[in-house]
């Protein structure tokens, strides 16, 4: 999913606001410190139920259709309203149940049933049963229909199924004993596959009112899919809120779903607005045209001066550098590695660039239920960079090439020129290369030592295992000009160690978590030895909002932001 | 007149065809295809093996029709062109592009045409000011303006025009076309949410005009007819409005002509800034997601615009100096 959250028109904004800021003479509601949520002011007057919410839409909305090439976070919002998942992270990246009553897996970690909620409808009154989640999984399960296909290969027959290419018969394991049981069944034990169920594409589509308008929807090709009528204007939903109208390139205006399963949601209508500017975003919900909006560090004092209720939430993905580990590469080393791990200041750049609210992090095992007692600190510590480099015999003549594909991201630009100038000071060159076209090839290539882009959002530490594993390294060389990396697997830094492969391997097929977290203790220690990739940071996502509006959710990951919206209400 | 016009439409379906060819070729040859930005996605979900990468790649790319050579490609759209007067369907969206590019051409034209008007309500009388008092107070003052709301960019002046009048007077508001919990079309309000845009748009072209204007009526009012004019006791303001402004409006009517342009680019900006729905936001984003048929429908479209512009131009030359024949 793309994610803008920068904007060049920032700096104006803050002069903008700055100037409000000190003329104004509202209270200012502080965000609290330390990318934690802030406590908002109390609103005056209670709550109501009715009236309008104006939310901000922080990327394009493209259609209803959860598969879209593009994926925007503008899709997500819409879709959370409209659609419904069987489960997904809440704001502290727990599992939250939704449709599902429960989902449970089997001791083997081989079964996974889902129950669902009893007595859910559609908005035009027809039951939500299993049939709605089989006829769903067929679209997600289908190469034609869904670049999601390739994470259900583990399900049994899900690889025949789609070799057959028949994407109306039935999936072998997924079935439905009853109306309000679904059952996957895995090829192999996958105590994370919780995951997988919970992937942010995997809302639930209204199976007989989708073959009503297509009959043959499982074997249109994705063209014949994609121009459904549908998915531009949906006549049914499972949501809190039911799409209404759309004003292209203005909003989407959304009514409340007297059907949904919470009772009646709080707003008579809600109206999301695409605003791809963030600067732009903050003048209007300055301005009064919003009610919520995401905004950017560097506008959220001005805002909160200005009357406005703020928070910041940490992002669940890191941006990380991959360190090309392939043999022929001077960073296979991994005193090569660490030296990075401490040359970067790393937490000076999230308290300078990132106002504290930001977060640095030297291991990739976020989960709380995976101890962190005892591992490496890795501190900005120069001079211990420079004698690691020394000790690994570190060619410094030779520039160090740093990919990073999105020059416009100007945090991740920041980090690297910041990167760039206190390893100049030992007496390394680095590089910075951008441009998509330009890094794709390089990466291919294996023609890069490091490579910084969005990393991935890590619920379960097993999802570490699908970019590290020595299995998930590529087996094309053909790209690499005789230099031995490796490319077309999801391992893109070739790092490969038997004894971290085998502890995260066993950790996947044990079900108890406190089993897995001592395996996975172990297995983080080797991780902080080798450090094949550099976390750089943990951004934090800003958030400002009317004094009126109350209940607001922030999430780290503003596509979520309309999860908990039922919770939010405005005063009049 | 007839023959004219019968050879400039020619000319003008000509460019026509080069503008779609080069912009199809182009489009193309960027390194990267939506393909790629798809799997470049996907490779941040994780979990993909070379074989889904593969097999994903294919599936799209035959699926977008970007499988066939560029030659093939472009005959077969010419083709759908031609005979079912589809531009082809938003790789993003699946909608019809050329659907998806008219919506937005009524709304690009308001902000465009308004902010034209105003650039020529506000311009031509300063021109003429500044060149009637010419090198005096009157003219610097002029000419200084003129010259600043050229030198501030767009993105700065409608940022600080929504924080003065939408934050700190709440008079007007910050962006979109209308308000959304209006029900109906309430002219005034589309009024209300068009002026800072249009505003901001016009007057980066104000100075220029001023310069124009300022510059032709000096030239003008120096011939030897507006001497004998003024000699046989004329009124100035019969001199000036009967008979130098028309004389001055030729190099204005090119600038206009040109001015189409200017404005479509600077549309690009100040949809972006006040969220108007207009075609620049559109193609900003089209681009960015190498959405080929949106980019090409687009680029026929301001192509049809900006000749439409040249060609009203040509004919208004006609209309203001008799002595120009179009043939």
């Amino acid at each position: 999913m793309t994610r803008r959250l920068r904007s060049p028109l920032a700096l104006l904004i803050v002069i903008v606001f700055t100037v409000s800021a000190c003329g104004g003479t509202t209270p200012s509601p502080s965000a609290s410190p330390g990318g934690a949520t802030a406590a908002p002011p109390t609103p005056t007057g209670a709550p109501v139920t009715g009236g309008t919410l104006t939310a901000h839409l922080y990327q394009q909305y493209t259609s209803f259709y959860p598969w879209s090439e593009s994926g925007t976070g503008g899709d997500s919002m819409v879709m959370e309203l409209q659609w419904d998942f069987l489960a997904a992270y809440d704001e502290t990246g727990k599992p939250e149940m939704r449709l599902a009553e429960s989902i449970e897996a089997s001791a083997d970690a081989k079964t996974w049933t889902v129950k669902l909620r009893p007595g859910v409808t559609w908005s035009d009154g027809k039951p939500f049963t299993s049939k709605d989640v089989i006829f769903t999984w067929k679209l997600n399960a289908s190469p034609n229909h869904s670049p999601n296909s390739g994470l259900w290969t583990n399900v049994t027959g899900v690889s025949d199924w789609q070799t057959a290419a028949d994407f109306a018969a039935d999936i072998p394991g997924i079935t439905a004993p009853d109306d309000t049981t679904v059952v996957f069944q895995l090829d192999e034990a996958n105590a994370a596959f919780i995951g997988t169920l919970l992937n942010f594409r995997n809302y639930i589509l209204p199976s007989e009112q989708l073959l009503a308008v297509a009959p043959n929807i499982h074997t249109l090709d994705l063209k014949g899919v994609r121009q459904l009528p549908f998915w531009q204007a949906p006549s049914v939903g499972i949501g809190p809120y039911l799409w209404q109208k759309t004003e292209t390139d203005q909003f989407l205006s959304f009514a409340p779903n007297p059907k949904w399963r919470g009772g009646t949601p709080a707003f008579s209508e809600v109206i999301m607005k695409p605003i791809a500017d963030f600067a732009v975003a903050a003048a209007q919900v300055q301005a009064g045209d919003l009610d919520f909006a995401v905004v950017t560090l560097d506008d959220l004092d001005g805002l909160a001066a200005g009357g406005l209720q703020t928070a910041t939430a940490l992002a669940p993905f890191p941006i990380q550098s991959d360190m090309n580990n392939s043999p022929a590469s001077r960073f296979h080393d991994p005193l090569v590695r660490q030296a990075f791990m401490y040359g970067c200041d790393r937490q000076g750049f999230v308290d300078s660039f990132l106002k504290g609210k930001g977060a640095k992090f030297d291991t990739y095992f976020f989960p709380d239920w995976v101890p962190k007692e005892g591992i490496t600190d890795y501190n900005y510590d120069s001079q211990k960079a420079k004698s690691l480099l020394d000790q690994a015999g570190f060619d410094y003549s030779k520039p160090v090439q740093w990919l990073s594909w999105n020059k416009d991201a100007r945090d991740r630009q920041s980090f690297l020129e910041d990167c760039q100038s206190k390893m100049a000071d030992i007496g390394v060159t680095i590089e910075i290369v951008n441009g998509l076209d330009v890094t794709n090839a390089k990466t291919a290539a294996g023609d890069w030592d490091l490579a910084l882009y969005g990393g991935y959002p890590i619920a379960d530490p097993d999802q570490i295992r699908q970019f590290t594993g020595c299995s998930a390294i590529g087996d094309d060389t053909s790209t690499s000009k005789g230099n031995g990396y490796k490319w077309g697997g999801a391992n893109y830094s070739n790092y490969c160690n038997a004894d971290f492969d085998s502890l995260m391997n066993q950790a996947s097929k044990i079900a108890d978590q406190a089993q897995r977290a001592e395996l996975y203790k172990q297995a983080q220690e080797i991780w902080m030895r080798d450090v094949p990739i550099m976390i750089n940071y943990r951004n934090a996502t800003a958030y400002a909002w009317s004094a009126k509006l109350q209940g607001v959710t922030p999430y780290g990951d503003p596509s979520q932001m309309a999860l908990k919206i039922t919770g939010w209400s405005k005063t009049p | 007149m007839g023959r004219w016009l019968a050879r400039r439409l020619i000319i003008t379906a000509v460019t026509f065809l080069g503008i779609s060819l080069l912009v199809f070729t182009l489009m193309r040859l960027t390194p990267v295809d939506p393909v790629d930005l798809l799997l470049f996605n996907l490779r941040q979900s994780g979990g993909l093996t070379s074989e889904d990468i593969a097999r994903i790649r294919a599936t799209y790319r035959a699926a977008l029709g970007l499988d066939q050579p560029i030659p093939i490609q472009y005959l077969l759209w010419a083709k759908e062109v031609v005979t079912n007067g589809s531009l082809g369907f938003s790789f993003v969206t699946g909608r019809p592009s050329l659907d998806m590019v008219v919506e937005r051409v009524p709304p690009t034209l308001i902000l465009m045409g308004t902010a034209l008007a105003l650039e020529l309500i506000v311009g031509i009388p300063l021109g003429i000011l500044a060149a009637l008092r010419r090198n005096r107070f009157t003219d610097y003052i002029v000419s200084a303006f003129g010259l600043s709301v050229v030198a501030v960019p767009s993105f700065f002046l409608g940022l600080a025009a929504i924080y003065v009048f939408s934050v700190r007077l709440s008079a007007l508001p910050a962006g979109g076309m209308f308000t959304p919990t209006r029900h109906g079309v309430d002219v005034v309000d589309v009024v209300r949410h068009l002026l800072m845009p249009a505003l901001i748009l016009g007057l980066a072209g104000v100075g220029p005009i001023i310069r124009y204007v300022r510059t032709s009526i000096i030239e003008t009012l120096g011939k030897e007819y507006l001497v004998t004019a003024r000699a046989k006791g004329l009124p100035r303001t019969a001199i000036i409005v009967r008979h130098a402004f028309p004389n001055a409006l030729l190099p204005l009517i090119t600038f206009v002509g040109l001015e189409v342009g200017r404005l479509m680019a600077g549309a690009f900006v100040v949809e972006q800034i006040f969220t108007w729905p207009g075609m620049g936001s559109l193609a900003l984003d089209a681009i960015n997601s190498r959405d080929y048929p949106v980019v090409q429908a687009f680029a026929i479209t301001v192509a049809i615009v900006v000749l439409a512009g040249n060609l009203l131009a040509d004919l208004a030359y006609g209309v203001a100096d008799p002595r120009i024949r179009l043939e």
